[in-house]
């Protein structure tokens, strides 16, 4: 019998790598687009002149906006190729979908929170995990829509009433707001702040999840892995 | 004896006074060499006449001559003690900033080209405040009459005529280009300006234009963004309802396709002065605001909750600080 490996690769190349591109991409954006919105505060101008200008800085602005996009359309090639080809259960397990599960997790997370309860057995993805990927789902869908709206605004003017123009500019910024606290207040704490992984949890770039966190974060997911033989269990 | 003390005191009077006039003229060659040097330094300021430098008055007399009006009026208008004073019709600021006015683009005109009725005798026709503003008008159309002609026509113009109440507060020219610090308009501090000057009176419209993509890229310096002129019109300005405006229903279109040569009509329609939050924007546009507002405050609670929460268990159970290890 081979020796026990420490860790569990959770993430496919495929998933670290669109990661990474969502990541730099994010990052790109709102280093490039709150400048402009927000453009009567203080840190607007020098931000802006950090970038040589609101020409330079919506350029920076497109071009990340652009592999975003990409980013997100091969992720929606991905989802159909298992849906419509690998036939993945989407209620399943595995899925990042929402399912009963959750609610129940939900509840049972807040028990835990104050000491009413043990920690809910999570599987594969936890409900905030699955709020993260559907925020980005929509998020993108909303703001690139917007986005791409504003772009070519002389196009949609062309397409729609001009006062979607207005609509567009809503979407797009209140959208933002959305993911970039989301991101900041929530996203980094849950993955990044949590107490067992504190400071940081590099597993979206090795992929490799140690057995110890795997085994208190996704206990269900644990135990199922085990089950299937594609974890060794422990040793006595 | 005391004649003897007289003439010792008158003797180190002497002595003192000679030591003062030795003391004063090595001061005004340090003064003089300072402000040369300054001069020469920075020769695009004009600095005071020498008039004002009372330690050398000898020179004085001999540079009069060749001062031109505007150095004289400076003389006294330059200085900020000056500051404002009270008449019958409020206070006045007398002060003019020389700096800004010789930077400004009136900044070689001497100061009768526009104060008319002025001579070299200072303060012969000494006018209130209201006056200047009775006759700016009729000075700026000497130089820019093509200009007077088309605010004679627009609505501002014809409202200045009125004699209304409406009337006296509207504006001529001076109140949308300043007097003595008056820019050329082509610059991107005077475009900047713009949404100000006329937020005087428009006020509510200037926030809602600075939330605009125009509004916002022209705050940030880009010089090519639209301001209130490009689309509303400069001198020529029409209320939205004039038939006649750049923006009625007829102009609208050519207006937006100077800048945006594919503007269509629906693209015309996209509204610059709205809040979306107010009732009075289009449902669209406050559905959609405050469906994200409610969103943006649901989706914050949620996850600020959870995520405070979850902090507080893990400092409850010490994991931040090694003591548990547990989990």
């Amino acid at each position: 019998m081979a020796a026990r490996k420490d860790y569990y690769v959770r993430f496919s190349v495929y998933h670290r790598l669109s990661h990474f591109v969502m990541m730099v991409t994010f990052i790109g954006c709102t280093l490039t687009g709150p400048p402009l919105k927000y453009s009567y505060d203080f840190w607007a101008q020098s931000m802006m002149s950090f970038w040589g200008g609101v020409h330079n800085a919506g350029l920076v602005h497109r071009v990340m906006a652009g592999f975003m996009v990409a980013d997100f359309l091969i992720h929606a090639l991905y989802l159909l190729y298992w849906v419509f080809i690998r036939r993945a259960n989407v209620f399943g397990p595995d899925s990042i979908m929402f399912r009963k599960k959750d609610i129940a997790d939900l509840v049972g997370m807040i028990k835990w929170f104050f000491d009413r309860g043990d920690r809910p057995k999570f599987e594969r993805y936890t409900f905030w995990e699955k709020f993260d990927w559907f925020a980005v789902f929509w998020g993108i869908a909303m703001i690139g829509t917007s986005g791409f709206a504003l772009w070519f605004p002389t196009v949609t003017g062309q397409l729609v009433s001009g006062i979607f123009l207005n609509v567009a500019r809503i979407i797009h910024g209140d959208e933002a707001i959305l993911a970039i606290g989301w991101i900041l207040f929530v996203h980094l704490y849950n993955s990044h702040l949590r107490m067992n992984v504190f400071p940081m949890d590099p597993v979206i770039f090795t992929g490799k999840m140690p057995l110890e966190h795997l085994k208190h974060d996704k206990a269900a997911w644990y135990e199922r892995l085990v089950r299937e033989g594609k974890i060794q269990p422990e040793a006595e | 004896m005391g004649g003897d003390l007289n003439s010792a005191r008158q003797l180190a009077k002497e002595f003192t006074c000679s030591k003062r006039a030795a003391a004063a003229a090595v001061l005004a060659i340090v003064l003089a060499i300072v402000l040369a040097s300054a001069a020469l330094a920075a020769s695009t300021t004009t600095l005071l006449p020498a008039t004002t430098n009372t330690t050398a008055p000898s020179g004085s007399d001999q540079a009069a001559g060749s001062e031109d009006l505007t150095t004289r009026c400076l003389t006294c208008h330059s200085q900020e003690y000056l500051g404002t004073v009270q008449d019958d019709k409020g206070t006045q600021n007398l002060y003019i900033d020389s700096a800004a006015y010789h930077d400004s683009a009136h900044g070689l005109l001497p100061c009768n080209a526009c104060h008319t009725g002025f001579s070299h005798d200072p303060h012969k026709m000494v006018n209130n405040a209201e006056f200047f503003r009775q006759t700016a008008n009729e000075a700026c159309r000497n130089c820019h009459d093509d200009q007077f002609e088309m605010y004679k026509q627009s609505y501002h113009g014809t409202l200045s005529r009125g004699g209304t109440a409406a009337g006296e507060k509207a504006p001529i020219c001076i109140d949308c280009h300043g007097t003595h610090a008056i820019q050329k308009v082509g610059t991107l501090e005077y475009k900047q300006s713009i949404s100000d000057v006329c937020g005087k009176c428009h006020g509510g419209r200037e926030a809602t234009f600075l939330d605009t993509y125009h509004g916002k890229a022209i705050t940030l310096g880009r010089e090519s963004a639209a301001t209130c002129v490009d689309c509303h019109g400069a001198h020529s300005i029409l209320p939205v309802s004039n038939p006649q405006s750049t923006l009625s229903e007829a102009n609208i279109l050519p207006t937006c396709q100077k800048c945006h040569p594919d503007a269509s009509k629906g693209f015309s329609t996209f509204l610059v002065h709205v809040k979306p939050t107010s009732t009075k924007a289009p449902l669209i546009v406050f559905a959609v605001a405050v469906f994200y507002l409610l969103m943006i405050i649901a989706v914050f609670a949620f996850g600020g909750i959870h995520t405070l929460l979850y902090i507080y268990r893990g400092l409850k159970d010490g994991m931040y600080f090694g003591k548990g290890g547990g989990h």
